[in-house]
C-alpha cells in the first residue's frame, strides 16, 4: 500500500490591492468628495453673498441718488428749474458716485422721460445708449413705488454690465422722474473669481492634507495587519516560528496577541502532531516490513506448499491416468471405478491448489495477465460445450445469444475461459433438471457486457455480499456436498478487476441469478493473429541427429515425476533417458545426445536454472529445445532464458505429447497425423495424394462414427472433416468431438460443399478454418492445413 | 423783334424769381421752432402750434441743454422770420441769438425773471395770472372769500402783492403770512388756520413748497377741512383738491396764431408781447372732495378736466 503523498501549502492568493491602499483610497475619496461638496457650496454661497452684496450695493446707491433727486425733479416740474442746474445741484453727488469704481454711468430723467444728466466714467457712455434705451423702457413699464428691477446685459466686448433703474417719487408717491445707473460687474466678478480662487486653493490644501493624513494613517493603522497577514502566510508556508511585533494597545494589538498565541499553540500541536505521525510512522513502517515478511512468507509458504502439494499430486494424478488407460494391464470396473476416484479427486485438489496459487498472486500483487487477441465470439462457443454435456446431462437447455460487433478482442484468453468456465459451472450446478442457461454478450459503449444467466435456485440477500468471498460456498439442496473449492467467483472476480473490468449478480431467491461482467473491449483486426504469449523459439533440430525416433532426456529429481514422464514419452513413442539432477543431465546431454529435454526447475546441486543456463552457453548444446516441467509458474523467466515451452505439474499426458509434437523432432519419424473424414472414398483419396507428398501421416475415415473412433484412439494432429455424411454427419462428429476433454483441443478444417448457414456456424462451433470443396485446390488446403497446425501450435489451459 | 422778345423773356424771368423769392420767404423757411427738449408737454404744445403754422418749419432739439451755438447756427442757415422756442432752455438759448428776427417763446415760467423781455420778444407764459386762478377756485370752494397763502417775501413777495390786489377785484381776501424757511411754514400755517381762512393757496415758492413741506401741508390742511389748492396738478394727484394747469396743446395753438399775425404783419413785432396761457385745465381729487364735502362745489367737480385718483 502506497504511502498518501504530502500536499504542498496551497498558494497565496494574489492581492491586487492591499488593504492599506484600500483604506487609504477610500479615505481619499472621502475627503475628495467632503471637500468638493464643501467647496462647491461654499463657493456658491460665496458668489451668492458677493452677488448680494453688490446688488445691494447698486440698490442702495441708487436709492440714494433718487432720494436727492426728487427734490431737484420737484423743483425742476413746480419751478422749472433748468435741467442743468439739477445736473450742477446733483453733479457732487454724482461724482461722488463715480468715486465707487464699478459705477460708469449715471443717468437722471424727468417725468416724461427727457435726460436731465447723464454722466459717464471715460471710456464709457455711447456703447450704452441701447442699453440705456431698453432699460429706460423696461423702467416705464414698473410700477412706481417699486424699485426697478435690475436687469443685466452683455456688450459686445463680453463685459458683464448691471443696469438698476429707481423711479423718483415725490414723497414715495407720483413719479417726478428716474435714476439709472450702470456698473461694471468687472470688479464683483474679478473678487468673485478670486473667493474661487481662494476656496479652490483652500479645498486643494484640504484635499493634500486629507491624503497626507489618509496615507499616515493607513500606513500606522493598517501597517500591522500586512505584517500579521506576512507572517501567517508564512506559517502556511510551514515556518510555524513566525511571530508577530506587538506595539499597539487597540484592536490590532489584541489581534496581534491572539496571532501569536495561535501561531504558538498551532507550532506546539504541530511538533506534537510530527511526533506521533513519526511514531506512526515508524509504526506503520515497522508494521508494513512484518506484513511484507508475512506476505513474503506467504508466498513462499504457498510456494513452497505449492511445490509440495503438486509433487505428490504428479504422481497420483499421472499414475492414475496411466492406470485408467490401462497402459499397463486392463481394469476390471471397480478398479476402473476407484482409479476414476482417484484421479478426480487428485485433478480437484489440483485444481484447488491452483486456485490457491492464483488466489495469492492476485493478493500480492503478482498475478500478470498473458493478453492476446482472439476471437470472442468462439470462445464463448467454447465454453458452452466444456457445460454441454453435464447440462445436457440434467435436461438443462444452453443458449447463447451474441450481439453484433462481438468478434476478437483483446485479453487473458486463459483466465477468461477460466471465468466463464466457474460461472457456467456454477450456473449449471446451482439449475434444477429441466431449467435453463444461458450466456448473453453485447457491446455497451467501450465494453463489452457477458452475462451467465439461470433459471436455478437463486441467492437471498443475504448471501449475496458473500458471495465472492474466498472459501464461500452455499448450499443448494441440489447436491449433497457442496463442489468446487470455494475459490472460483472470488478468483473469476479478480481476474475481471484486473482487466479493468467489473462483475454485478441479479439474483432472487427461487428466480434464478444473471453473473454480469464487463470487460474493456476494442474491435480488432479480422485477420489471423498471432496469440501474444511469448512465443516458443522455432528450434533448429541439430545437425548431429540421425536417429528417426527422437530421444527425449527427462531431468527430475523426482523419481515418480520421472517415472511418469518415462512413461507418457516411451508409450508415445519417444526414446527416454532419466537424469536425476542438473549435473547428471549435462553430462547425459554430452553423453546421449538427446534431441530434447523435460527440465524440472527445483532440484538439488545443479538446478533447473543453471541447467538452462550452462546448456545454453555452450555453442554445442544452446540449440537443443527444452520443455521446462516444474509445480511453480514461471513462464517468463523460462522463456527468458531459452526454454522452448512451459508446463505447470502435474502435467497431462496429452499435453506433453502435444508440446513435444510442435517441437519437430527426429524430422519425418515423427510426421503430422491428419485425420481425413469424409464419406465419399475419392475425395478421401485425393486428399490423401495432396497431404501425403507433404510429408503428413494420413488417417482415413469412411464415416462420421469411424471419424469419431479414430479421432480418440490416433489422437491426430488435425482432422479435415465433411461436413453431409449419412448417419452421425459432420455436425454430429463435430459435437462428440467438442463434448470429449480428450478431443475437444484437436483442430477441424470443414471441407464441405455446403453454404453454411448461421444457424449452421452456431452448430459447428470449434472449427478451425474452412476449405470449400467445389474451389479445391491442393495448394490452398495444404496452406490452410499448415496455417491451422501452426496455429494451434501455442494454445493450452 | 428780336430784341423785344429778349427783353420780355428776362422780364418774365426776373418776374419769377421775384415771386419765387417773394415776401415771407427770403430765401428761408419762415419759422424756426426751437424746442428745449423732446418731451411730452413740449410735444403737446408743438402739435398744437402745428395745427394753426401748417408750412414747413425748421426744427432744432436742444435736448435739454440751452446751448445757444446750434441755434446761432440755425438762424444763420435758415434765416428764418420768426423763431419760436418752446420751454425755458429753448428760450434762453434763443434769447441772445435772433437778433431783430422776432421771438415767441412758449411754456416758459416767469419770463421776465429770465430776461425774456424786448422789442422783439414775446410769448406765452407758463405763469396762470392769479385773477384767473382766484376766478376758477370760486367756483371750487363754496363761499371763498379768505384765502390763506404762505410765502417767501424775497422770492414771491411781489407776486403776492399784485394777487392781493387781484383777490379783492373780485372780493377775496388773500391773507399771507411770510416766511423765510421751511420751518416756520408750520407756525404759519397755523396762523392762517387762526384766522379762520376757507382755503389755502400754494404759490410755487421755493421756500415754502417742497416735498417735505407739502406733505406736511396736505396732511394738516386735510385734518382740518381746509381745501388746499396746489399750485401744480402733482400735487393734486398727493392729495391737494385742486390746481389750475395750463393746456399745452392749445399753448401751441395759441402761439400759432401769434407766430402767424407776426408774419402776416411781415414780421412786425408791435404785437408781440408776453401773454397768459388762453386755456387752463381744472384737476380735482376726488377722495380730498369727498373728505371735504360740501366744501366743494360738485359742478365744479364734475366739469374738472382731470380728476385724481
Amino acid at each position: 500500500m502506497n504511502a498518501p503523498q504530502s500536499q504542498a501549502p496551497p498558494a497565496r492568493p494574489r492581492v491586487r490591492l492591499s488593504l492599506k491602499w484600500q483604506v487609504i483610497a477610500f479615505m481619499c475619496l472621502l475627503v475628495l468628495a467632503v471637500a468638493f461638496t464643501l467647496s462647491w457650496y461654499f463657493l456658491q454661497q460665496s458668489s451668492f453673498i458677493l452677488t448680494g452684496k453688490f446688488q445691494a450695493k447698486a440698490r442702495l446707491l441708487a436709492e440714494t441718488l433718487a432720494h436727492s433727486a426728487e427734490s431737484e425733479l420737484f423743483n425742476m416740474e413746480l419751478y422749472q428749474t433748468a435741467p442743468e442746474e439739477v445736473e450742477e445741484h446733483l453733479g457732487v453727488f454724482i461724482d461722488s458716485l463715480f468715486k465707487e469704481r464699478s459705477v460708469i454711468r449715471v443717468l437722471i430723467a424727468d417725468k416724461y422721460g427727457a435726460v436731465v444728466s447723464d454722466r459717464s466714467q471715460p471710456g464709457f457712455g455711447e456703447t450704452q445708449n441701447e442699453i440705456m434705451h431698453r432699460a429706460t423702457e423696461h423702467a416705464f413699464s414698473l410700477v412706481t413705488n417699486v424699485v426697478a428691477e435690475s436687469i443685466h446685459y452683455e456688450t459686445a466686448g463680453n463685459e458683464d454690465l448691471f443696469l438698476i433703474a429707481v423711479p423718483v417719487l415725490l414723497e414715495n408717491q407720483g413719479q417726478l422722474g428716474s435714476v439709472r445707473i450702470i456698473f461694471s460687474l468687472a470688479n464683483t466678478q474679478a473678487d468673485i473669481r478670486k473667493s474661487l480662487l481662494t476656496g479652490a486653493s483652500l479645498a486643494l490644501a484640504i484635499v493634500a492634507l486629507g491624503i497626507v493624513l489618509a496615507f499616515i494613517f493607513g500606513q500606522r493603522a493598517l501597517a500591522p495587519i500586512q505584517g500579521i497577514a506576512d507572517a501567517a502566510s508564512k506559517i502556511a508556508g510551514g515556518d510555524l516560528a513566525q511571530r508577530v511585533e506587538v506595539k499597539r494597545q487597540d484592536e490590532i494589538g489584541v489581534l496581534a496577541h491572539a496571532f501569536n498565541h495561535m501561531a504558538g499553540s498551532l507550532g506546539q500541536m504541530t511538533h506534537g502532531l510530527e511526533e506521533k505521525v513519526g511514531q506512526r510512522t515508524e509504526e506503520l513502517r515497522r508494521v508494513n516490513a512484518e506484513l511484507l515478511r508475512a506476505t513474503q512468507h506467504k508466498s513462499d509458504f504457498v510456494a513452497n506448499m505449492s511445490h509440495e502439494l503438486r509433487t505428490p499430486l504428479n504422481a497420483v494424478i499421472g499414475f492414475s491416468e496411466v492406470l485408467r488407460e490401462q497402459m499397463f494391464g486392463p481394469l476390471n470396473a471397480k478398479q476402473e471405478e476407484y482409479v476414476t476416484d482417484i484421479l478426480t479427486s487428485g485433478q480437484h485438489l489440483l485444481s484447488l491448489i491452483n486456485d490457491i496459487l492464483d488466489l495469492s498472486k492476485v493478493e500480492a500483487g503478482k498475478m500478470e495477465l498473458e493478453l492476446g487477441v482472439f476471437d470472442l465470439r468462439k470462445l464463448l462457443e467454447n465454453s458452452l460445450i466444456m457445460v454441454k454435456e453435464r447440462a445436457m446431462s440434467h435436461g438443462i437447455q444452453i443458449s447463447l445469444d451474441i450481439g453484433d460487433g462481438i468478434g476478437l478482442m483483446e485479453a487473458d484468453e486463459r483466465r477468461l475461459k477460466q471465468v466463464m468456465f466457474n460461472l457456467l459451472s456454477n450456473a449449471v450446478k446451482f439449475t434444477p433438471d429441466k431449467g435453463r442457461v444461458g450466456i448473453g454478450a453485447r457491446i455497451v459503449g467501450n465494453m463489452v457486457e457477458i452475462s451467465v444467466s439461470d433459471t436455478g435456485i437463486g441467492m437471498s440477500k443475504e448471501d449475496k455480499p458473500k458471495l465472492f468471498g474466498e472459501f464461500q460456498q452455499l448450499h443448494t439442496g441440489l447436491t449433497d456436498k457442496p463442489e468446487g473449492t470455494g475459490l472460483g467467483l472470488s478468483l473469476t472476480k479478480r481476474f475481471i478487476e484486473l482487466h479493468g473490468g467489473e462483475i454485478r449478480v441479479d439474483s432472487a431467491l427461487g428466480k434464478g441469478s444473471t453473473f454480469t461482467f464487463s470487460l474493456p473491449f476494442k474491435s480488432m483486426s479480422s485477420q489471423l493473429i498471432l496469440p501474444a504469449v511469448q512465443e516458443p523459439v522455432l528450434w533448429r533440430l541439430p545437425d548431429n541427429l540421425s536417429s528417426a525416433t527422437p530421444k527425449i532426456l527427462v531431468i527430475e529429481d523426482d523419481p515418480k515425476a520421472a517415472d511418469i514422464f518415462r512413461i507418457y514419452l516411451s508409450e508415445a513413442g519417444y526414446i527416454v533417458e532419466l537424469a536425476a539432477d542438473g549435473a547428471e543431465g549435462l553430462r547425459k546431454v554430452r553423453e546421449w545426445s538427446p534431441d530434447a529435454i523435460i527440465l524440472d526447475v527445483l532440484m538439488p546441486n545443479v538446478d533447473g536454472w543453471e541447467f538452462l543456463n550452462l546448456l545454453k552457453a555452450d555453442p554445442a548444446t544452446k540449440d537443443l529445445p527444452v520443455v521446462i516441467a516444474s509445480v511453480t509458474d514461471q513462464k517468463g523467466k523460462g522463456f527468458a532464458m531459452g526454454a522452448a515451452d512451459y508446463l505447470i505439474k502435474p502435467v497431462q499426458k496429452d499435453e506433453l505429447i502435444k508440446k513435444l509434437g510442435a517441437l519437430h523432432l527426429g524430422g519425418a519419424s515423427r510426421p503430422r497425423k491428419i485425420l481425413i473424414v469424409d464419406d465419399d472414398p475419392e475425395t478421401v483419396e485425393r486428399v490423401s495424394a495432396s497431404l501425403e507428398p507433404e510429408g503428413f501421416q494420413v488417417l482415413k475415415a469412411y464415416g462420421g462414427e469411424q471419424g469419431v473412433e479414430l479421432a480418440h484412439k490416433e489422437k491426430p494432429d488435425l482432422i479435415i472433416l465433411d461436413l453431409l455424411m449419412p448417419g452421425t454427419n459432420g455436425f454430429d462428429v463435430m459435437e462428440r468431438l467438442q463434448s470429449s476433454t480428450q478431443t475437444n483441443s484437436m483442430p477441424v478444417v470443414l471441407f464441405t460443399v455446403k453454404q453454411l448457414t448461421a444457424e449452421d456456424k452456431q452448430r459447428l462451433k470449434g472449427v478451425d478454418a474452412f476449405a470449400a470443396k467445389q474451389a479445391f485446390e491442393r495448394g490452398n488446403l495444404i496452406g490452410i492445413v499448415n496455417q491451422v497446425l501452426n496455429r494451434d501450435s501455442g494454445e493450452g489451459i | 423783334m428780336f430784341g423785344t422778345t429778349l427783353n420780355k423773356s428776362w422780364l418774365m424771368s426776373l418776374w419769377c424769381m421775384a415771386f419765387a423769392l417773394g415776401p415771407g420767404t427770403s430765401g428761408a423757411e419762415g419759422i424756426l421752432v426751437v424746442k428745449s427738449q423732446n418731451s411730452p408737454p413740449i410735444n403737446q404744445s408743438l402739435e398744437g402750434f402745428r395745427g394753426v403754422w401748417r408750412e414747413p418749419v425748421r426744427e432744432v432739439d436742444l435736448r435739454g441743454k440751452a446751448d445757444s451755438k446750434e441755434v446761432v447756427n440755425s438762424i444763420r442757415d435758415v434765416r428764418p422770420d420768426i423763431v419760436v422756442a418752446f420751454g425755458p432752455q429753448a428760450a434762453e438759448a434763443s434769447r441772445g441769438s435772433v437778433g431783430e428776427v422776432p421771438l415767441l417763446f412758449v411754456m416758459v415760467a416767469n419770463p421776465a425773471k429770465r430776461g425774456l423781455e424786448g422789442r422783439n420778444i414775446g410769448g406765452i407764459s407758463l405763469n396762470i395770472p392769479a385773477i384767473m386762478q382766484f376766478t376758477n377756485y370760486t367756483n371750487v370752494v363754496r363761499n371763498l372769500k379768505k384765502l390763506g397763502v404762505i410765502f417767501d417775501e424775497k422770492k414771491t413777495g411781489d407776486m403776492i402783492k399784485e394777487a392781493k390786489a387781484e383777490a379783492a377785484r373780485i372780493g377775496i381776501e388773500l391773507i399771507g403770512v411770510s416766511v423765510s424757511s421751511q420751518r416756520a411754514v408750520g407756525d404759519a400755517l397755523k396762523t392762517l388756520l387762526e384766522q379762520k381762512i376757507d382755503a389755502l393757496w400754494m404759490v410755487p415758492d421755493e421756500t415754502v413748497v417742497t416735498p417735505a413741506s407739502f406733505q406736511f401741508l396736505q396732511r394738516e390742511t386735510s385734518r382740518n377741512k381746509l381745501p388746499l389748492l396746489a399750485a401744480a396738478e402733482i400735487f393734486v394727484e398727493k392729495g391737494a383738491l385742486a390746481s389750475l394747469s395750463v393746456d399745452y396743446g392749445d399753448m401751441g395753438r395759441q402761439a400759432g396764431e401769434i407766430a402767424s399775425q407776426i408774419i402776416k404783419d411781415r414780421k412786425s413785432t408791435e404785437g408781440l408781447k408776453t401773454v397768459s396761457p388762453a386755456k387752463l385745465n381744472l384737476a380735482i381729487n376726488l377722495e380730498t372732495s369727498r373728505h371735504l364735502g360740501e366744501l366743494v362745489n360738485q359742478d365744479a367737480v364734475n366739469s374738472a378736466s382731470r380728476t385724481y385718483p
